[in-house]
């Protein structure tokens, strides 16, 4: 018989996660939209840079690589809840977000380079386009640091409890969230911007 | 740096000049009257602090009423600027900010937090449950709703109103043609107000798919609960697309970014692509709360279950998925192709069946019933025929090569008028007259509310059916003014004289709310209306805990069947209730995301950035918070139960 | 030790990897571009689901028939959005 896991014991915790998965669906009705957005504007490069233009393959390998190796060490910290393990959840937890930071540290890179090669938010339709939608991911990574660290420190306050289990099985969601988002960014971005 | 301080207060305008003069006037009068009184105290703990979905409910219901008033007196100046031709009671830009506001307020601040505000009251007690399922997010979004309305109602006396029209169509909405401050005020009141309804979303769901009493399957729920359920679930998948085009429009206005601009690789048609994505299902989340209202009033003073019960709730599935897949029919005439149009029409025809099987489900319910003429099933009867002149003009309008001649004319206006009254407005003033005795414990007046109801009908007729011959004849929409040549005077001053109408019946309504309060007699059964759903089986007022055992149901109208077989719902003993905590951190964020907001508005954005800080400070704040509320001990809930229900208490419960 | 890292992560972690470079192929590859989006549409869904079903734990829900009515609601609205925006501004005719 299996029981139920930490994170979803309580009649308040299974609600938490399922108000959490709703919220997913509008965050991808949200992502949606954006890729529309782009996807509409990706040719109106003006007379500012085209994307094949300013796309560098290595930066976009070491972002995906570091995004997808975090959702591996978020869902085993997940699994370290599982078995109790505090020093497995915190060592996990802080990989996690480390290799976020590394994301994140390549992105914003990304971003000044792309300025200072004369691609902005106001150069034209496309850029506008791409701003906004890598800009929105990225941020949406950024919250997700800081969220990482609060729950990196409850945890170590209070132990692994139903509480803290089910906030860190929430914040897996949306981990593993923006790394789906990202796996269509790059992949229809990125490659696709490359290949055309 | 922004905007400079000589565009701050409006100038100019001596209505204007009055409207500061009674604003900073009544905001005086009310710090006297709490400071006199001594109520500071009360305010805070008793409703500023609430997490109770009943006193949340209340305050979104009291700012919709408020806003009511507001939109209208928009109304009226308009029919008053348009009651004869060369008019100059205001002139083209007044106008334009009057017609921008009357239909943001009407639709986002009136409609939405008035089927918001009966949703929270009504639905954990259709569902017997305790609170919603999230009490301090539900509070949350009152206070966002709360903050993206005061910054959009202080616009025409600071910094000036949105005037491009409730749909902001770019490139008017643009910087270069809109360069003031006022649809800067747009996207960031609209966005914060968004952020709340969202939330309100998620809430519901959660709430009746996981908060049913036991026994009460999902085809045991009211229709009012099932209404409300899809509802939520067209909020959920649309408003993210606003967030998105507003967060686009600001980026445009405020960045200098390219979304919307005519050059450098814009599209201005895409502002309306993604504003019309959400802007069709938006109508619909109007719509259906109507609906579900009306199912439950139709029922109730017919005597007689709801007809059709499947297929009720079949056909609102039906036009949530369906209303995702008719937005171009708004923009038919902006240049894209016969087969994009045709496609669209096909929807657009197709999404009125499920509302017409509704329709013939109504009329069956009262179909040998005991009909009773009651205040709310005055508004019911009435829906039905208005309404479907509403629904029916909108079948014309779905043909896109007809629509050439009616887009953008009094026709569409009188269209949209006429399913918006007939359905959400009565629909919600219906809500109002049934609830209310509920939630207070006194009805409001019947002779009093016939004469409104009278006022009403007829004024709205008077008012509205003018104007689809206007658009047949050739007058378009958001003008300012005609000329006497045009003959569109004659109709135009039916239609105002109309307006007035309609204005001494919501003064009625108004009115009937202080004498009701004054002179209507207390009831204390809790079920003035001998209605069918679990609701009716509290007391009025009613229990902070809502139900002091949980019903078990095992049918449809399960108030009706204890009634009919006397039988009581609340078997088994009082225990402990556990309640959530109050807080003062939803009220806290509201007011911070105000001042962020309004600072984000003139772009100053030093003080923008401080006032982020108080908004993170609030999140971090409910992160770290372990506060997992507290317990109603059994001997109180004994108590409160022997006060609230007297002599029946030892009919309802056992101990 | 090893149940810290247990098998079912492990596989769908180098499956992704997989994924990941089968997408990256068709740039380094020079591979057709028709055929090219084919391949990264059907690598992103099957990731996407991967994610879902394997890390997310999406089947062991309590409430999984609500979750995946959740998510076909949201893949049917932003299809439409995408789809429906391609068509009337760019492709329809």
């Amino acid at each position: 018989m299996k029981s139920k896991p930490l994170y979803s014991l309580g009649e308040e915790s299974s609600n938490r996660i399922l108000g959490f998965w709703l919220f997913l669906g509008a965050e991808i009705a949200l992502f949606g939209t954006l890729f529309a957005v782009y996807l509409t504007l990706a040719n109106n490069t003006g007379s500012a840079p085209t994307q094949k233009e300013l796309f560098e393959m290595n930066g976009v390998m070491i972002e995906t690589f570091a995004l997808l190796t975090s959702s591996f060490t978020i869902g085993l910290v997940v699994n370290a809840i599982k078995l109790n393990h505090k020093k497995a959840f915190m060592s996990f937890l802080i990989i996690t977000l480390a290799l976020g930071a590394i994301f994140l540290g390549v992105e914003i890179t990304e971003f000044f380079t792309y300025v200072h090669e004369g691609a902005t938010l106001q150069s034209s339709g496309a850029l506008s386009a791409l701003f906004v939608l890598l800009g929105t991911h990225g941020a949406h990574v950024t919250f997700g640091m800081f969220w990482g660290i609060a729950i990196l420190i409850q945890t170590y306050r209070e132990g692994i409890t139903e509480t803290t289990a089910n906030k860190t099985f929430i914040y897996s969601l949306y981990w593993h969230f923006l790394d789906v988002v990202w796996i269509f960014i790059f992949s229809f971005v990125y490659v696709k911007g490359l290949i055309g | 740096m922004g905007f400079k301080w000589d565009h701050f207060f409006v100038t100019g305008e001596p209505m204007i000049y009055g409207a500061m003069v009674s604003i900073v006037l009544v905001s005086l009068a009310i710090v006297i009257g709490l400071t006199k009184f001594k109520k500071w105290g009360y305010l805070w703990t008793e409703w500023l602090t609430t997490v109770d979905h009943k006193r949340i409910g209340v305050m979104y219901i009291l700012c919709a009423l408020l806003m009511l008033f507001r939109g209208g007196v928009d109304a009226l100046l308009m029919r008053a600027q348009l009651a004869g031709p060369d008019l100059k009671i205001l002139d083209a830009q007044h106008y334009n900010e009057i017609f921008t506001t009357h239909g943001l307020i009407m639709i986002l601040f009136m409609a939405m937090p008035f089927i918001i505000g009966l949703m929270n009251i009504v639905i954990p007690l259709q569902i017997g449950a305790r609170d919603v399922a999230f009490p301090y997010l539900n509070a949350v979004s009152f206070w966002l709703f709360f903050a993206g309305a005061m910054l959009l109602n202080v616009s025409f006396i600071i910094g000036g109103s949105p005037d491009a029209g409730w749909t902001a169509y770019f490139p008017l909405a643009g910087k270069e043609f809109s360069p003031g401050v006022g649809n800067n005020y747009y996207a960031i009141a609209l966005q914060i107000a968004g952020l709340g309804t969202l939330m309100t979303g998620i809430n519901f769901i959660v709430t009746i798919l996981k908060m049913r009493a036991p026994g009460m399957t999902l085809m045991k729920m009211p229709m009012f609960t099932w209404s409300i359920l899809i509802t939520n679930v067209i909020i959920l998948f649309a408003f993210p697309v606003l967030t998105v085009a507003l967060a686009l429009m600001m980026f445009d206005r405020m960045f200098g970014a390219q979304f919307f601009t005519m050059a450098n690789g814009g599209m201005d048609m895409l502002w309306a692509n993604l504003f019309w994505i959400w802007g069709h299902p938006e109508v619909y989340i109007v719509i259906l709360p109507a609906f579900g209202i009306y199912s439950e009033i139709i029922s109730t003073f017919s005597r007689k279950n709801l007809y059709g019960y499947k297929s009720m709730v079949v056909s609102m599935i039906a036009i949530s998925a369906l209303s995702f897949v008719v937005w171009v029919h708004h923009f038919y005439t902006m240049g894209q192709g016969a087969m994009v149009n045709g496609f669209f029409s096909i929807t657009t025809m197709a999404i009125s069946i499920p509302t017409g099987v509704k329709i013939f489900n109504w009329l069956f319910t009262m179909r040998k019933g005991k009909i009773e003429f009651t205040v709310p099933m005055l508004y019911a009867l009435a829906f039905i025929p208005i309404f479907t002149i509403g629904g029916v003009t909108g079948v014309m309008l779905a043909m896109a090569s007809a629509d050439y001649q009616y887009h953008n004319t009094m026709f569409l206006v009188a269209h949209f008028h006429y399913v918006l009254i007939p359905g959400t407005v009565f629909a919600v003033i219906a809500g109002f007259y049934y609830w209310f005795p509920k939630v207070f414990g006194f009805k409001l007046d019947e002779k009093i509310g016939k004469i409104t109801f009278w006022f009403i009908t007829i004024s709205f007729n008077v008012t509205f059916f003018p104007l689809f011959i206007l658009g047949l004849k050739g007058m378009t929409r958001r003008t300012f003014t005609y000329s006497a040549e045009s003959g569109f005077g004659p109709l135009n001053l039916i239609a105002t004289i109309g307006s007035i109408g309609l204005a001494i019946g919501f003064i009625l309504l108004v009115y009937n709310i202080y004498y009701s309060v004054r002179y209507a007699p207390r009831e204390t059964n809790g079920d003035p209306w001998n209605a069918r759903t679990l609701e009716w089986s509290t007391s009025s007022p009613i229990a902070p805990y809502n139900f002091a055992v949980i019903p078990t149901i095992d049918s449809l109208d399960p108030f009706w069947k204890s009634k009919k077989e006397g039988t009581s719902l609340l078997k088994g003993k009082i225990k402990d209730i556990h309640m959530p905590s109050n807080s003062g951190i939803p009220f806290i964020l509201g007011a911070a995301f105000m001042a962020f907001g309004f600072f984000l508005i003139f772009e100053w954005w030093v003080p923008t950035i401080i006032f982020s800080i108080p908004i993170l400070i609030c999140l971090i704040a409910r992160s770290f918070q372990r506060d997992h509320g507290f317990h109603i001990h059994k001997e109180e809930v004994i108590e409160t139960e022997k006060k609230l229900r007297g002599d029946q208490y030892e009919e309802q419960a056992s101990v | 030790m090893s149940a810290l890292f247990p098998k079912q992560q492990v596989v769908g972690f180098i499956q992704s990897l997989v994924l990941t470079i089968i997408a990256l192929s068709v740039y380094f590859l020079d591979i057709p571009y028709r055929i090219s989006l084919m391949i990264l549409i059907v690598t992103a869904l099957l990731q996407g689901g991967l994610q879902l079903i394997v890390f997310m734990h999406m089947g062991e829900n309590e409430d999984k028939s609500v979750l995946y009515l959740n998510l076909g609601y949201a893949i049917f609205v932003a299809v439409t959005i995408v789809f429906g925006t391609l068509w009337t501004l760019l492709w329809g005719w």
